[in-house]
């Protein structure tokens, strides 16, 4: 069986970790390098990290950013933000990420696309495509197309040379209401390649119905896991119990845990707690 | 132990040598042949075009350096990703090229192989099946997953087959021949589980270093 993955989304904004609210506002959470390792430590699948002013900003990725993520990163680090050319792309890929993700140059110039494809392979290439609420392509760059349906833009990606397509929806991005199910699957029917789904993690449930009622290969959660400790293994044991195929690699499982509404672990026993005193738990070598 | 990874403009080196490190061997990233002498091991990661690769393999001067400490002088190795296809006879990424030819099997389109419809490239954690002399995968949990992420594999490589993974199809995911060893999957990108199987190549290459002093 196919495990799901769940994807570490970590935004960066002026060499900052932000939480993005509706991509127009953002509070500041600390260095991304320090959210890439706990994401990692505890368990995340991969991990994406995107620079959402480096575009605007012109003057291309932040690779000193990318190096200092990369080097507590031991999962699959995509990066994206300020792409414009095949050299930007290589220049994050020897700076320690593994895929590298464009989103303005995947509109205003699609043949990088086919470029990035041709020199690092197509599984190096993630589109990604920010949405909104009718199911157009957002974008705040004037030169970029009006109105492009999300779903032909996806499938253009594609065809074009990208690996992945990363969907987010910009009125879901921090709203916790949940994924916005219906466009994805209808932008996953027009692809044969796999999808990630970020915009509207607020609860574990919106997670699973994004892996189980939809046909995207990977949930993409952001603001949901900075905010407690072993958050990724908590998230992953509740999934698990829901029935959704996911990797737990961690020496913490959570396995043993019941959980509140807000999918919160919920305290143990107090003789589970009193017998675990003496317990002795083999230290794992490597 | 000295590693030294290969340098042809395509590969992660990054997170090799920094996986490498973390299992405290002393990686070196070589990026002429000369990078290669005195090695105790050397790794050929993979991210990229076949085509790509190979003609900058040749351009440096790698391959036939490579051959002939690989297979000649029996340096042990271990290629990663589009470091193992490059071990194959030929490949059709990029335009039909012909590799390293180590292995006497071809690379393949993933999708050629499949009998399920799923998205391709296979993207994610999967789980390998072992034959039963693999020395890489001792001390894996039966469930361990590795993270793939390639659009082509080698389908078979006969006898040299240490692991096969299922992903629409039955495909190659790990070799072992001797001092040679090739993985589909990324080590260096599959946490915990990764790293125990670097820490086995090491622990192999060591043993055959030995052995040939």
């Amino acid at each position: 069986m196919q495990l799901k993955r769940i994807v570490g989304c970590i935004a960066v904004k002026d060499g900052r970790a932000v939480q993005s609210l509706g991509f127009h506002r953002w509070l500041p959470l600390g260095r991304p390098q320090i959210a890439a390792r706990y994401l990692d430590r505890w368990g995340i699948d991969e991990i994406v990290v995107l620079d959402i002013d480096a575009t605007a900003r012109g003057n291309g990725p932040d690779r000193d950013m990318v190096s200092r993520v990369a080097a507590g990163c031991r999962v699959p680090l995509t990066v994206g933000g300020g792409i414009r050319s095949v050299d930007d792309m290589r220049a994050v890929l020897r700076h320690g990420a593994d895929k590298v993700a464009v989103n303005s140059a995947a509109l205003l110039t699609p043949q990088m696309v086919a470029e990035g494809a041709a020199e690092f392979g197509r599984q190096c290439i993630v589109a990604s495509i920010d949405t909104d609420s009718d199911g157009t392509v957002f974008s705040r760059h004037p030169d970029a197309p009006k109105g492009l349906d999300a779903a032909a833009h996806a499938a253009a990606c594609a065809e074009r040379g990208a690996g992945e397509i990363l969907l987010n929806s910009v009125p879901r991005d921090g709203a916790r209401g949940g994924y916005d199910l219906r466009l994805i699957g209808r932008v996953c029917g027009a692809i044969s390649v796999p999808l990630i789904a970020v915009g509207g993690a607020g609860h574990p449930d919106h997670v699973r119905a994004v892996l189980a009622d939809t046909p995207a290969a990977a949930a993409g959660v952001g603001n949901m896991l900075n905010h407690g400790e072993h958050s990724v293994a908590v998230l992953k044991a509740w999934l698990r119990r829901a029935g959704v195929p996911v990797r737990i690699d961690t020496a913490f499982t959570y396995a043993e845990f019941d959980h509140d509404e807000a999918g919160r672990i919920a305290r143990l026993p107090d003789a589970v707690l009193a017998e675990r005193f003496y317990q002795e738990i083999e230290q794992d070598v490597i | 132990m000295r590693v030294a990874i290969v340098d042809y403009g395509m590969g992660n080196l990054a997170s090799v040598s920094q996986a490498f490190a973390t299992l405290g061997a002393a990686p070196a990233v070589a990026a002429t042949p000369s990078g290669l002498t005195g090695a105790d091991a050397i790794v050929l990661p993979g991210v990229g075009s076949f085509a790509r690769a190979m003609a900058n393999l040749t351009a440096r001067g790698f391959a036939d350096s490579l051959t002939d400490r690989v297979i000649r002088r029996g340096v042990p190795f271990l290629g990663i990703c589009l470091g193992m296809q490059l071990l194959a006879r030929r490949s059709p990424e990029g335009g039909v090229t012909d590799g390293l030819g180590w292995i006497d099997a071809d690379v393949v389109p993933l999708a050629s192989l499949m009998t399920q419809r799923l998205p391709v490239p296979h993207v994610g954690w999967n789980r390998v099946s072992l034959s039963p002399k693999s020395g890489l995968f001792v001390g894996q949990p039966e469930d361990a997953t590795l993270y793939f992420d390639h659009e082509y594999a080698i389908a078979d490589a006969g006898a040299a087959t240490a692991a096969t993974c299922r992903y629409g199809a039955t495909f190659c995911a790990a070799i072992e021949r001797g001092n040679l060893f090739a993985v589909q999957f990324h080590p260096e990108k599959s946490q915990r589980a990764g790293l125990k199987l670097l820490r086995r190549f090491l622990e192999a290459a060591g043993d055959t270093r030995r052995d040939a002093a």
